[in-house]
């Protein structure tokens, strides 16, 4: 996967918690502004980042939670536990969404669930903003920014054309003409645009296409000991082919300080020059004029160019010879122009192009456009951009996801828009249409046609992709139903803790890597251990007692070097509880809301660390222990009541470190469990006998909860029940050496302690010798050894039973439980006994002999082996052979 | 540097950023009489465009790049 | 000589795909996760950075209020600065500007228009 994916998925995890934990919070203060924004910014991020990848259901289910986000910001939605019930089914969704990207699932299509998602989110901004009855502006609801537009200015000239050099004017005209779109642009940068890192020279340079460029200072220069170098006086004064859109776009950040005019290609036409001493052009003048009105354009070309030829070029009356020619060959049939520009030879003063523009210039453009007929596109560009700018807005408002109570009259104002402007534009016959639309619209209560209309129009087909969100669908609602019931009971695994940052203090490293580093520092115990047998070997077999010596005191300093790597290896695989109990809020929430219940969660010793085994292997059990607690520990609000309690139970999931154990404590302030009713029911299932039933304690009785098959819900509900009981906990609970116990007192609630190792890397055992094999007993079960003579040893009912310390111990033979057939070995008359104690009761096991205990990494059988239940693992020894460790809890 | 002043000329090179202005600013204060050449340069801040401008300063030589040439001549040499 | 770009956002993955997109581009990057690094960031001594990127929803220190800070420290008085945001935020831009921002990006951007945009703010890039 590439690098940017696997961070994206790393932190989106994190971020889909955060969101989580944020909307639990804002539950408990939904007034809070500051809650609300931090929740704002998560789904903010995490939608901003999928939208680097294409994940287009993700990122259309968290554009939908963040426009609800950002309503409910803005105040124009009122959180809800509606609300929240959504975003976290969102959210859950995007979640899994990651899950399969992970797993490089990408067949599957979850689209439709996508819409169904959105649907449900946008329908609430819609459905509560109608409610809280507030206007809305039109930033808040999702609808893309138009850019501010530029400012076109259409009749007042922004500068004058008469310092561009003619050659530069004449190349222009003809573009013109040739259909090149030409504008004036004026960039004045504010005064203190340097201030805001603007290099407005480096700006103007990336202008297209641009024929000629002047830049002047606003004002006139003063002193230089005046010049304040800094505040910005100049102007940009641009000719440039570029069309308007490409001018809007690389103006976009400044569209204030740029004005654009689309140019009349007369009034490029500004003959200029050398007056040589006046008008006195009265003969050519009426010569030309005759011409012309004789309609003899050929003669007048003729005159001028002779006329031409016979002046000096930089006269005044060259030039407007010159543009006369050009008019000739390109406007021909525009008489007033080239009257106009003939007569102006009267005069020497340059023609007043405004006072023919529309006459003149309008049938000029006809001609060069006689094959447009389509009304749309022979609109002016400043035409065109103000009905691009109306349709626009319509298209916007058409948009708007509320349903207000002035919906239809927003409908009506809309159509009434687009038909006026359809009318302007010369297009009577869309009318029908749009009425036709329109009384749908009025009908169904919903823009969607119109907007289509409209959208075929302006022709953003693009657009029709969001309209299935916006168009309401009936079930919506119905179906987000079972988005809530599909929540599966896993909920999201986390792959690395939350609080982990990204920075220089702290690195993100793969598990596995970690659990190398365990795999090795293990093989390196082993190994290391062989030391001592080969100073063994060294004095014994070869008499060389200097280098026993030497090899013995090697191993004092690499067994330090050793121990002190697997502890610290042992630390970086220490993480905190919060790993598993950050997904309570979120669980309890949702139970105790399905249950009618009300709960209030506190969680302590968050911080408390582990091994990440024994952290993980906790999850299960604790979420079981949960639902236990809030499916029958905690009353409903009314039974609670009326037993005088709070209406809210309380539920307390607190961890904590006593010496080398972690301690996890769940106490609940529920109707607790009655040993009677658990007794009878023990026996009932045949867990207990008739004498137990009678002699066990109160204090026993509650614990038998964990026996297995037991359950005491009347009926098997989905919740906790699932037709296993506690039985299940106590087993996980016991996979890592850990023990559980239950206290519990009728009416005011329930205790359960979980006791686990920190660090089940590590195991202490006892060797034991039976039959010339050796087996490792964990040291956690060993009581004592002690070697009994073979007659104080009494067989009560087929059973080996001793007296020691006055208490009756039963035995058992480790040969007959390994089904070994030989007899235990007698020494002196006596046999050797390990006191192991197995949940409450000690037990004797008969082994041949003690060895020492030793620490070892145990690790699973695997394969075929794993089906042996009596062992609970393996471990090598320093010697190099294996060492086969029992499993108390299968075997007695 | 960027720039480098001579007796009675500035040599612009490169990028000649925004910071640079006040020293120029200072310079041609202090040497009204400066030219300026523009050889090897290819961009320069418009703060030190207007400070050039206000001095009225006199081309000793255009830049080489064809497109910065046409800018500065737009602003320092008004077609008359 | 290579651009300096400086990146400030909270999200590890933004900031990986914009640094991924500039370092190929053969810019310098640095990036800092929240307005206070990068404020420190920019304090320190010896970093001058050609422009800076920044998102405006992160913890601790906005990227508004990091535009503000960021222009009342004379050696950034004229740097550019680019906000990222996304389509809807209008009102956001508009008062990044005010306060000194020289333009925007709209998120996710693909590599070449981050290019053709930090080209249009930034001379010689």
């Amino acid at each position: 996967m590439n690098p940017l994916l696997v961070q994206f998925l790393s932190e989106a995890r994190d971020t889909l918690y955060d969101i989580g934990q944020k909307l639990m919070q804002l539950e408990q203060t939904p007034d809070n502004a500051d809650l609300m924004n931090e929740l704002f910014r998560p789904v903010h991020t995490l939608k901003g980042n999928s939208g680097l990848f294409d994940f287009p259901e993700m990122t259309r289910v968290l554009h939908a939670g963040e426009d609800l986000m950002v309503a409910v910001r803005d105040g124009r939605v009122v959180y809800s536990r509606e609300i929240a019930d959504c975003l976290l089914d969102a959210m859950d969704f995007v979640g899994q969404l990651c899950d399969e990207i992970e797993q490089g699932i990408t067949e599957v299509s979850h689209i439709d669930d996508a819409v169904r998602l959105a649907d449900a989110l946008r329908k609430l901004i819609a459905v509560n903003a109608a409610r809280t009855d507030r206007v809305e502006s039109l930033d808040n609801i999702g609808v893309p920014e138009q850019p501010k537009p530029t400012n076109f200015i259409k009749s007042k000239n922004l500068f004058s054309l008469a310092p561009v050099p003619e050659t530069i004017r004449m190349d222009a005209f003809r573009r013109i003409l040739k259909g090149d779109p030409l504008h004036r642009l004026v960039y004045s940068p504010v005064e203190d645009c340097f201030f805001q890192g603007d290099d407005p020279l480096h700006q103007a340079q990336q202008t297209p296409d641009v024929l000629w460029c002047a830049i002047v200072a606003r004002e006139s220069w003063p002193n230089l000991v005046d010049l304040d170098a800094y505040r910005c006086v100049l102007v940009f004064n641009l000719l440039t082919a570029a069309p308007s859109e490409e001018l809007v776009e690389l103006y976009r950040y400044v569209p204030d300080q740029v004005v654009i005019q689309p140019v009349d290609p007369l009034h490029l036409v500004i003959p200029t020059g050398d007056p040589n001493g006046g008008p006195v052009y009265e003969d050519f003048v009426a010569e030309a004029l005759l011409h012309l009105d004789g309609g003899n354009l050929a003669s007048l070309g003729r005159a001028a160019r002779t006329m031409l030829e016979l002046s000096n070029p930089d006269l005044w009356l060259s030039s407007a010879l010159r543009w006369l020619l050009l008019l000739l060959e390109n406007m021909p049939s525009n008489r007033a122009v080239l009257r106009t520009l003939i007569e102006s030879l009267r005069t020497l003063t340059p023609p007043d192009w405004s006072l023919t523009d529309h006459d003149a210039a309008e049938p000029a453009t006809e001609g060069l456009s006689e094959n447009v007929t389509d009304s749309l596109n022979s609109l002016s560009e400043e035409d065109a951009f103000e009905r691009d700018v109306i349709l626009d807005a319509q298209r916007q408002i058409l948009m708007l996801q509320d349903q207000p109570a002035w919906h239809s009259g927003r409908l009506k104002a809309v159509a009434t828009t687009l038909i006026n402007c359809c009318a302007a534009m010369g297009e009577i016959q869309t009318a029908a249409e749009i009425e036709a639309a329109l009384k749908t619209g009025l009908e169904t209560g919903s823009g969607g046609l119109l907007l289509d209309w409209l959208n075929a129009r302006i022709g953003m087909p693009t657009l029709r992709a969001n309209l299935s969100e916006i168009v309401q669908s009936p079930q919506g609602q119905q179906q987000t139903g079972n988005v809530i019931s599909a929540f599966t009971d896993e909920g999201p695994k986390f792959g690395r803790r939350a609080e982990d940052q990204i920075g220089p203090r702290s690195l993100k490293v793969d598990q596995v890597k970690i659990d190398l580093l365990m795999n090795l520092i293990g093989e390196m115990v082993v190994s290391k251990n062989a030391l001592p047998y080969l100073a063994q070997r060294a004095e014994n077999q070869f008499g060389a007692r200097e280098v026993a010596r030497e090899i013995k005191a090697q191993y004092t300093v690499i067994n330090r070097i050793v121990e002190e790597m697997q502890g610290a290896i042992m630390q970086v695989r220490m993480m905190p509880v919060s790993f598993v109990f950050q997904r309570f809020p979120r669980l309890v929430r949702d139970i105790s809301r399905k249950l009618g219940k009300e709960v209030n969660l506190v969680l302590e010793g968050e911080e408390t660390e582990a091994d990440k085994n024994i952290i993980e292997s906790l999850a299960d059990p604790l979420i079981h222990i949960v639902r236990n607690s809030l499916d029958h520990g905690l009353e409903t609000p009314e039974i609670r009541q009326s037993c005088g309690k709070s209406a809210a139970g309380t539920l307390i999931i607190r961890a904590k470190q006593e010496a080398d154990r972690v301690l996890i404590e769940i106490i609940d302030d529920g109707k607790g469990i009655d040993p009677e009713v658990i007794k009878r029911k023990a026996y009932e299932k045949g867990i207990i006998d008739e004498t137990t039933l009678e002699q066990i304690s109160d204090r026993d009785s509650v614990n038998l909860v964990f026996g297995a098959g037991f359950s005491t819900a009347e009926t098997v509900s989905d919740l906790s029940g699932r037709g296993v009981g506690m039985d299940v906990v106590r087993t996980g609970v016991e996979r890592v050496n850990g023990a559980i116990q239950l206290e519990s007192e009728v009416g005011k609630g329930t205790h359960i302690r979980i006791s686990l190792p920190l660090s089940m890397a590590v195991t202490k055992v006892m060797i034991i010798e039976s039959d010339g094999q050796i087996f490792g007993v964990p040291m956690d079960h060993v009581v004592e050894t002690v070697r009994i003579r073979r007659r104080a040893i009494h067989t009560i009912k087929q059973s080996k039973t001793t007296v020691l310390r006055g208490r009756i111990v039963a035995l058992k033979a480790l040969n007959v439980l390994l089904e070994i057939p030989a007899e235990p070995r007698v020494n002196d008359d006596e046999l050797a006994v390990l006191v192991v104690r197995v949940g409450s009761e000690p037990v004797g096991l008969i082994v041949d002999d003690f060895h020492e205990t030793v620490d070892v990494i145990q690790k699973p059988l695997e394969g075929v082996l794993s089906g042996l239940s009596v062992y609970s693992g393996s471990a090598l020894m320093g010697d190099g052979s294996v060492l086969m460790v029992l499993n108390m809890k299968e075997m007695v | 540097m960027p720039i480098d002043y001579k007796k009675n000329q500035v040599l612009f090179r490169e990028i000649v950023g925004v910071e640079e202005a006040e020293g120029l600013l200072e310079f041609l204060h202090k040497r009204p009489a400066a030219k300026i050449d523009f050889g090897g340069c290819t961009h320069l801040h418009p703060a030190n465009l207007q400070v050039l401008m206000a001095a009225k300063i006199r081309i000793a030589v255009w830049p080489k790049d064809a497109n910065m040439c046409f800018w500065l001549k737009s602003a320092l040499q008004p077609e008359k | 000589m290579a651009k300096t770009i400086f990146i400030v956002d909270d999200s590890a993955t933004m900031l990986m795909s914009v640094k991924n997109n500039l370092e190929i581009s053969g810019f310098t990057v640095v990036t800092a996760e929240d307005g206070v690094k990068a404020l420190t960031k920019l304090k320190g001594a010896g970093f001058k950075p050609d422009l800076m990127i920044t998102d405006i929803n992160m913890p601790n220190m906005n990227g508004i209020e990091l535009i503000r800070n960021t222009r009342t420290l004379p050696a950034f008085r004229f740097m550019p600065i680019l906000v990222m945001t996304t389509e809807n935020q209008q009102v956001k831009r508009d008062e990044a500007k005010k306060l000194g921002a020289t333009g925007w990006l709209v998120k996710p951007v693909g590599g070449a228009d981050l290019l053709k945009i930090i080209k249009q703010v930034l001379p010689g890039a």
